[in-house]
């Protein structure tokens, strides 16, 4: 398989002419915690993507907490006498910490599946320049 | 357990709003799962080779059993919330009622529960009585005993004080009962989420259609009704009734023709989630088997022996082993279907679009519908009817038939949207030999698929669309009975290796006129016709389609492949047409009598490669899937 066609099953769309321009991507925000920042390489941008939403489910389970701790604010004392609210107690913190895990979960994916990106796309560009360096730039396969 | 009081003054619509928010919980989960595996895994999923993305892959994939876990477990404690508050109503109403009726005849309800009241007598003493609950033999219970007592009043009391002791029990039974099931909803600890947490789940699930089964009652999900009657009854529920009756009963609306896809994908993808765990975890439970063969310990020959362990293992577990093997290899193909969503095989190819379960369960030989893409939003849909053998095991294949004609007729759709379906909704035959000769097989399967048909037509949202029915083999047998039993509501009928379709005419099929297409390869074995003496078989158009069924050189019509039989009676003599035989024409598809277009399919060996890329059987099918009509090339 040659490199551009690597290219293209890897992540769809047109291979780059020669070397990997830097590519803009609209709507990304800038990486948390310096490095990447718009300005990405293409190859880095489905791992870039992945992380964001692993950010953006963060975000989401964040507010699952926080509507399960507004849902079930002021039950037990509007229901006394009644086990199941007990037990609706007893459950609610196990599914706090529950989504308290995966909340944090998505932050740490956000973080290293964003690295992850950034050091395959430095692998990949160290080995498009080695072979660069070798032999000439494959031919461009005609049509789709 | 509440005192009447607690009854009275218990505000139910906090549980109500409790249940709104786990609701949402579990609906944000549910969306959140799909953003996992269309946003994350399609993305990285074979993006790069190598154990940093195989991990970065399983831990995605964790966070999504996650979302799937959450989605279950919080939308059963929202049900439960929600039954709950509902059938306590009931007594808390019937515990007002009776406390109203003791204010309005000016009795005294004591916080133990009893009534005090006024005597009401013209020979008794004035002063106050007290009522409870309960009252003693010999009398009857409550009211009972008011009849012929001195004292109007004591009636009257014993009936108030019945009905709140009565409140206060229907209240306890329904709030232990409550209480029981959702401590069993109890997350477990961790971020892993084990095939006995799905499992579990599962029998969550079950506890609570057992405990709410009062409350959200599953008679009231259309059985046996038209998918146009299923869509009015879905149409009309609150979107929270339809997420309840989505996760309590997740393998009945996963079923349920007329529905949205979307709905039945989530359903039937939680019923795949816990049956998948729960089968992993029975295999597991089944010891190892032993080494097979072992040498001979006498040292004689044969060399090498049976192990006697290896028998005694084969003869305790060896059905359920195959039977578990054989579930667990076609859950694996569907989950390896979901996981290939975003991905294209080619360069320059469109990604596979998102899977759509739309049928899923393990009866039988398993049955399972999946679509390459939205059926409800697609321009042409294509479903698939796979032939004789198929079944859950074996679903991988056909659900690859099916992306690759997504493919194809996805490049030939001038970006119009496609959506192919695989099919297994009936109970094939197994055997080419036992089986297929049969019809009740396509008799049976017919009805379901016309509802299936017509369950696609009900839940697509905007004008009606181009969809194409195609079958291969025993398939497009079953599709020819669902147009002679019922109404096949098509657009275009394609079948390829058809042993013929119960019906004699392409004009039987319900379709347009002309909308029939047949393949037929050159070599394909079924099909070729099998000559017997006498002449009864015409080897160029039929035969026999499926041989060794019988030597007999007149068998029972019907017995044998199932394509309507034309005799030809010649009475011309040999010298003059170089024939004189007269001959039993089997109407299958691709006979120029059927009339149906009988299309090219250079390339295309066998009875199985239909579908193999780069075949004009493919591509003919693919035009015919996106109405392009004039390009179809025939024999």
């Amino acid at each position: 398989m040659t490199l551009n066609e690597a290219w293209t099953e890897l992540f769809g769309g047109a291979p780059p002419q020669q070397r990997p321009a830097a590519m803009t991507l609209a709507g990304l925000p800038s990486a948390p915690g310096g490095g990447g920042g718009a300005d990405l390489k293409a190859d880095e941008a489905p791992w870039h993507a992945a992380g964001n939403t692993a950010g953006e489910l963060r975000t989401s389970t964040g507010t699952s907490l926080t509507d399960l701790d507004s849902a079930n604010d002021g039950v037990t004392g509007a229901t006394a006498g009644f086990d199941s609210s007990a037990a609706l107690t007893e459950i609610l913190g196990t599914w706090k910490t529950r989504l308290t895990a995966v909340r944090d979960e998505c932050g740490r994916l956000e973080g290293s599946l964003k690295a992850a990106g950034r050091d395959f796309g430095e692998r990949e560009d160290a080995t498009r320049r080695k072979i660069a360096a070798e032999a000439p730039v494959p031919p461009q396969k005609k049509g789709n | 357990m509440p005192t009447w009081q607690q009854l009275r003054d218990v505000k139910l619509s906090e549980y109500t709003d409790a249940a709104d928010g786990w609701g949402k919980v579990s609906s944000r989960a549910n969306a959140d799962k799909d953003r996992v595996d269309n946003a994350m895994f399609a993305r990285i999923h074979d993006t790069q080779e190598g154990d940093a993305a195989k991990a970065a892959c399983d831990e995605v994939r964790q966070l999504s059993r996650n979302y799937q876990y959450l989605h279950t477990e919080c939308g059963l404690i929202r049900t439960a919330l929600n039954g709950l508050a509902t059938e306590l109503a009931a007594p808390q109403n019937k515990l007002k009622r009776a406390l109203e009726d003791a204010a309005n005849l000016k009795f005294t309800v004591k916080p133990d529960g009893s009534v005090e009241y006024p005597t009401d007598s013209f020979v008794l003493a004035p002063g106050s009585n007290t009522a409870q609950d309960g009252a003693p033999v010999p009398y009857a219970p409550g009211a009972g005993e008011g009849v012929g007592s001195a004292d109007a009043n004591k009636g009257k009391a014993e009936d108030i004080a019945q009905r709140i002791g009565d409140a206060v029990r229907e209240a306890t039974e329904i709030d232990s009962r409550y209480a029981a099931v959702l401590r069993k909803l109890k997350a477990e600890p961790g971020l892993t989420v084990s095939d006995a947490t799905l499992a579990d789940a599962a029998a969550d699930t079950r506890a609570m259609q057992e405990a709410a089964g009062r409350y959200a009652d599953d008679g009231k999900i259309p059985q046996g009704k038209s998918p146009q009657e299923n869509a009015a009854w879905w149409n009309g529920l609150t979107q929270e009734q339809r997420d309840e009756y989505a996760t309590l009963y997740p393998a009945s609306v996963g079923a349920l023709d007329g529905i949205p896809s979307a709905v039945r994908d989530d359903a039937n993808r939680m019923v795949l989630a816990e049956t998948r765990a729960q089968a992993q975890l029975d295999f597991n439970a089944i010891p190892k088997p032993p080494q097979e063969y072992i040498q001979n310990p006498s040292g004689q020959y044969p060399a090498v022996i049976k192990n006697p362990a290896y028998r005694q293992w084969e003869e305790k577990y060896g059905d359920r082993y195959a039977e578990l093997t054989a579930r667990k290899k076609g859950m694996d193909a569907i989950q390896e279907r979901f996981d290939r969503s975003g991905k294209s095989e080619r360069p320059g190819e469109r990604p596979l679009p998102e899977a759509y379960l739309l049928g899923f369960d393990t009866k039988g030989n398993g049955h399972a519908i999946v679509a390459n893409g939205n059926p409800d939003t697609a321009t042409h849909t294509a479903m698939y009817v796979p032939g004789t053998t198929s079944n859950l095991e074996g679903i991988g294949g056909d659900i690859k038939r099916m992306e690759t004609l997504w493919r194809a007729s996805d490049n030939l759709a001038n970006g119009q949207s496609v959506s192919t379906i695989t099919w297994l909704g009936y109970d094939a035959p197994q055997s080419i030999v036992k089986d297929a000769p049969f019809s009740h097989y396509a008799d049976d399967g017919a009805p379901k698929l016309n509802a299936f048909v017509d369950g696609l037509r009900a839940s697509h949202e905007g004008d009606r669309t181009h969809m194409t029915v195609t079958g291969h083999s025993y398939g497009s047998t079953v599709i020819g009975s669902a147009a002679r039993q019922g109404h096949l509501d098509a657009d275009d009928i394609f079948v390829a290796g058809s042993p013929g379709m119960q019906v004699g005419s392409a004009t039987d099929l319900d379709v347009p006129k002309g909308h029939v297409y047949a393949a037929e390869a050159d070599s394909d074995p079924y099909l070729g016709g099998l000559h017997l003496p006498g002449g009864v078989t015409d080897d160029k158009y039929g035969g026999f389609n499926i041989p060794f069924v019988t030597s007999d050189p007149v068998p029972d019509l019907g017995g044998w492949g199932h394509a309507p039989k034309k005799v030809d009676i010649d009475i011309l003599p040999s010298w003059m047409d170089g024939d004189g035989e007269s001959v039993v024409k089997t109407l299958t598809p691709t006979n120029p009598d059927f009339g149906a277009h009988v299309v090219a399919t250079d390339g295309s060996r066998g009875h199985s490669g239909y579908w193999d890329n780069g075949t004009e059987s493919l591509t003919n099918q693919a035009r015919v899937v996106t109405g392009r009509y004039k390009e179809v090339t025939y024999q």
